[in-house]
């Protein structure tokens, strides 16, 4: 399984801070994210304007997730 | 360095830790809570962040406006959490030579935390409602 950290208005929409999916083929994001998206349709609008990171780092949509990677969504941000 | 707190923000701290000498301006923008947005009325604001980036990333900031503006100080430090109308979301404060260049780059530090730190804030209305800000997307 992959945990996907959902913050800020994602983790609103989704209703909790951490959801679980089946480990997506090919070790893809985007995959990932259609599994998400499948189990909570809300997201679907908010994921396009959304960053991916892994830890202390974003990291493309192109990266291939790795064994004990735990994906974090980053809406659009705007503190201050 | 502390750059996120879930504590009321001491700005008497920050401005004793960048005290400098050869420093002839001190520019400190604070941002506070206020009471209403786009004519709705605002109770509180909830902030949340993604703390691993966030710090990183202020930490960048602030190296970056030394670098780009040639002042001697900068330091970003915000609030997360509940916050109240009235309460300090932010201090940046920055020290330089001349006054000029302190004015610029503290508009900077806050512009660029804005659009760049993952932190998000939730406001409150009065008649029960709450709203996530639109924000900026991250660069990827």
């Amino acid at each position: 399984m992959l945990k996907i950290h959902c913050l800020g208005i994602l983790q609103s929409k989704v209703g909790q801070a951490v959801c679980e999916v089946d480990w997506p083929q090919n070790n893809s994001i985007e995959t990932a994210l259609a599994t998400l998206v499948e189990a909570h349709p809300a997201v679907a609008s908010e994921l396009p304007r959304c960053a991916c990171a892994i830890g202390d780092e974003i990291v493309p949509r192109s990266y291939q997730l790795q064994a004990g990677d735990e994906l974090v969504l980053l809406p659009p941000v705007g503190g201050g | 360095m502390t750059t996120l707190s879930s504590q009321p923000l001491d700005l008497d701290a920050l401005l004793a830790e960048t005290e400098d000498d050869s420093a002839g301006a001190l520019v400190v923008f604070s941002g506070t809570i206020r009471n209403h947005h786009d004519n709705k009325s605002v109770e509180r604001l909830s902030y949340t962040a993604y703390e691993p980036i966030a710090k990183k990333a202020i930490a960048e900031i602030e190296q970056e406006v030394k670098d780009k503006f040639g002042v001697s100080r900068c330091r970003i430090i915000h609030r997360i959490g509940d916050l109240e109308i009235g309460d300090i979301a932010i201090h940046c404060v920055v020290r330089s030579a001349h006054r000029g260049e302190a004015f610029e780059a503290a508009k900077y530090a806050i512009d660029t935390t804005k659009s760049r730190v993952p932190i998000w804030k939730e406001e409150h209305y009065s008649d029960g409602t709450s709203v996530f800000r639109e924000g900026t997307p991250l660069k990827t």
